[in-house]
Formats: C-alpha cells, structure tokens, sequence
C-alpha cells in the first residue's frame, strides 16, 4: 500500500510535474504570441508613426477617401510616381585619371533638364561638365527646353594637381519630372570617385 | 496543488493581458487609419518598370490625406503670415507649386481662368509656392497671376506634409467651404478634371450630394478621364 501510495503519489506527482510543464508551455506560448502581436504591431510601417505624429489628427475614416489616397498618389491609372532616385539614378565612375563619368539612369517616362544639371567639388578644381546635346522639348506655353530621356551619360574633367590617387568628392545637382505633368524639386547628390594616380607629366 | 493555482492564475492573467493588448491595439490601429497608410520603402532602383506600374509597390507620398483642410500658416510675399482656413467660407482649391516646376507653370493660366468662370459660386484660389519669395516675386514679374499667393520653402514643405503628400508638383487640393477636401489632384490640372471636380463641389456645397457621394463621384470621374486621356496619349 505504501508502494502503492508512493507510486500513486509518484504518479500524481508525475501528472503534476506534467501538468506544470503543459501550463507552463501554454504561458510561454501565449506570452510569446503576445509579445509577437506587440512587436508587430510596435514595428508597423513607419507611415503609421508618421500618421500618428502628425500634428493634423482629424484623419479620413471612410473607404471613399481610400480612393482620394489613391488617385492623389497616381500620375495615370494604376502608375504611381517614383521617388526621385527610382527617377534618376545618378552614379559616377572614374574616365582615366582626370575625368569622371557621370551616368543617369533614367525610368521611361520621365526626362532630366539640360539647363539645370550643376557639379561641384570640395576638394579638387573641376573643368566644365560635358553634356550631349540632348532631345529638344517644345512646349506652347513654355518654348524649347533641352532634356534628356532613358540616359544620360556626361564627361566631367578634373583638374589634377598631384599625382597621388585622389578621392574626389562630388555635389550633383540636376532636376527633372515625370511626362504625366509633375516634377521634382531639384535634387542634390554627394558621390566620392576615387580617381587613380595621375601619370607624372613627361619630359 | 498551490502550484497549479499559481499556474492557472499566471496563465489567465496572460491571456486577459494579451486580451486588453489586442483590444488596444485593435482600437489604436481603426482611429489611427492604417489600413489606408502604406509602408514607403522604395523599389529597387534596377527594377523600375516594374515599380512603375506595380500599385502596390511602396510609392513615396503613401501618407495620409487628411479629411478637412489642416491649419497651415505661409507667409504671403509682403511678409504675412496668413492661415490656409482664413480663406474658407468658399469653395477653395489650393494649388501648391514652384518656379522650377514647368507643369505648374502651365497649369496657372487654367486656374486663373476657372476663378473668374466660378465667381458666382465664390471659388477662391491659393497658391503656395514651395519656393524663395525672391524667386517667386521674380516669376510674378513677367507672368502675373490674379489669386492670393502664399511662399516659403520651408514651409511650403511643412504644408505639403500635412496635406498628406510629397514634394512632387504641382498637386491641387480642392475643397467646400466648411474645409472639407473632396480631391487632390496630383500633376498637372487639366480643364475637364478641374469642370469634373467644381461640378461635384457645387452639387455637393447645395446638399444634393453628400460628402462621400461627391467625393466617389469625383474619384471614379478623374479615373475616367485619366484612361481617356492615356488612351489619346498612345
């Protein structure tokens, strides 16, 4: 009887020890589940902070203004606008020792303006960047333009005063818009080239 | 047989925890809108067709519009400092804008003439150059433009923030006299758009449509006209 007891006692301590186990799984399981929705929901696109942020809280409720959100973000049905770098992909690469290239990668449907492509260097004098001609733009109410659509691929000259390699720091200034009828603000890009050393001048 | 109360207790505390976390959440997540925000992380850069033509991809400017006209102070080009809502009591369409932006150019004689065809209605129009006064002051010298117009960079950009959108221009808002926004259209206006969205303005500012009738009406209608125009385009 008392092996009996003791093994009964053994048993039910067993379930016990078992029962403990399951419980304590099933809080571990939930507290997990909710730590989970919490992260998600903490971890929200940052829109949502933004919304929240935002000084304005009289806020849309209504499907209707879903299509408001919609159409006021779509250059055409279905399309919506790019972000500026999506746009105009700008990168640059050395062209020998004292030049860079600079290529533009530009989406179909939007164009970059000639007249408004500006270069500058904190640290090494530039020559005056080379720019193809480019595809006239005739509008009625605002005449011929100079644009570039698809690509734009640009010499730009360094004046080189040493001959150890140099990491040259480039601003790029250019702007652009979409043929749907909207445009960027001018944009500035800093990029770094690392030009190799100059050959000594000979004689 | 202490423990296993503990453990019921532990357990039914988690659940009615995670319970009134959901409810929050729940709660937090309607009132806050998210279902109509969207995440703005950008496309890959080599994957731009697709980005173009993919709606649900995360465009820039998935903020929120917000429902009536925010309170926004510009300076106008004396120095004023004025409040976009000082100008409702009317049917307004704010147009934002810049002298960099030839759209925005093209479309200020259209806003200039739906003015003067709208007076009887009381239309006013604002624009806010996100722009230097200097530049726009420069701009107004050969191509002058009848409407009150507000500027500031700075500031024009805290006011596109608040409308919900992205310094992408031009882009126009247009709402009723109580400050209700029923549309924003973002590019350049055309003339059908802007006829489409004062018609629905009107029905709506005389009670024979509602605010959301006339706003679907609006949206469905610029849809419209949207695929007719890129039918033409092609």
């Amino acid at each position: 009887l008392a092996a009996n007891d003791s093994d009964e006692c053994w048993s039910f301590k067993g379930e016990r020890a078992k029962m403990i186990a399951v419980r304590a799984r099933s809080i571990a399981w939930r507290t997990a589940a909710c730590g989970l929705a919490v992260w998600t929901s903490l971890a929200a696109p940052p829109i949502l902070s933004h919304a929240e942020s935002s000084p304005d809280t009289n806020r849309a409720a209504s499907s209707t203004v879903d299509s408001l959100l919609d159409q006021s973000h779509q250059t055409a049905p279905g399309k919506r606008f790019l972000t500026v770098d999506e746009a105009f992909h700008v990168r640059a690469a050395p062209d020998g020792a004292g030049a860079v290239r600079l290529t533009w990668v530009i989406a179909p449907g939007y164009y970059l303006y000639r007249s408004r492509i500006r270069v500058t260097s904190a640290n090494a004098r530039l020559g005056t960047v080379e720019l193809p001609p480019g595809q006239i733009k005739s509008d009625a109410y605002l005449g011929r333009q100079r644009v570039y659509h698809e690509e734009l691929v640009a010499r730009l000259p360094v004046e080189r005063t040493g001959h150890a390699a140099l990491e040259l720091k480039l601003r790029i200034g250019y702007q652009g818009c979409a043929e749907a009828g909207l445009c960027y603000p001018p944009t500035t890009r800093l990029l770094t080239v690392e030009l190799p050393p100059a050959a000594p001048a000979s004689g | 047989m202490r423990n296993a109360g503990l453990l019921r207790a532990l357990s039914l505390a988690a659940v009615a925890l995670c319970g009134l976390l959901g409810g929050y959440l729940a709660y937090r997540s309607v009132h806050s809108q998210a279902s109509i925000a969207a995440p703005v992380a950008a496309k890959p850069s080599q994957d731009r067709n697709a980005a173009l033509d993919d709606e649900a991809a995360g465009a820039p400017g998935a903020h929120v519009v917000p429902a009536t006209v925010p309170d926004v102070e510009l300076p106008d080009l004396s120095g004023r400092v004025r409040s976009l809502r000082a100008f409702l009591g009317r049917p307004l369409i704010i147009n934002f804008w810049a002298t960099w932006c030839e759209p925005c150019q093209r479309e200020m004689p259209l806003l200039a003439r739906l003015r003067s065809q709208h007076q009887e209605q009381g239309l006013e129009i604002v624009g806010v150059a996100v722009d230097f006064p200097n530049a726009v002051e420069q701009y107004l010298r050969k191509h002058p433009v009848p409407y009150p117009l507000l500027a500031g960079e700075t500031q024009g950009l805290t006011a596109i923030e608040a409308f919900g959108m992205q310094p992408v221009l031009p882009f126009s808002v247009f709402a009723d006299g109580r400050g209700n926004i029923l549309a924003v259209k973002l590019g350049e206006l055309h003339g059908d758009e802007a006829e489409a969205i004062l018609q629905a303005l009107q029905q709506e500012a005389s009670g024979h449509e509602t605010l959301e009738s006339a706003r679907a009406a609006i949206a469905e209608r610029l849809h419209e006209l949207a695929i007719t125009r890129a039918k033409a385009a092609t």
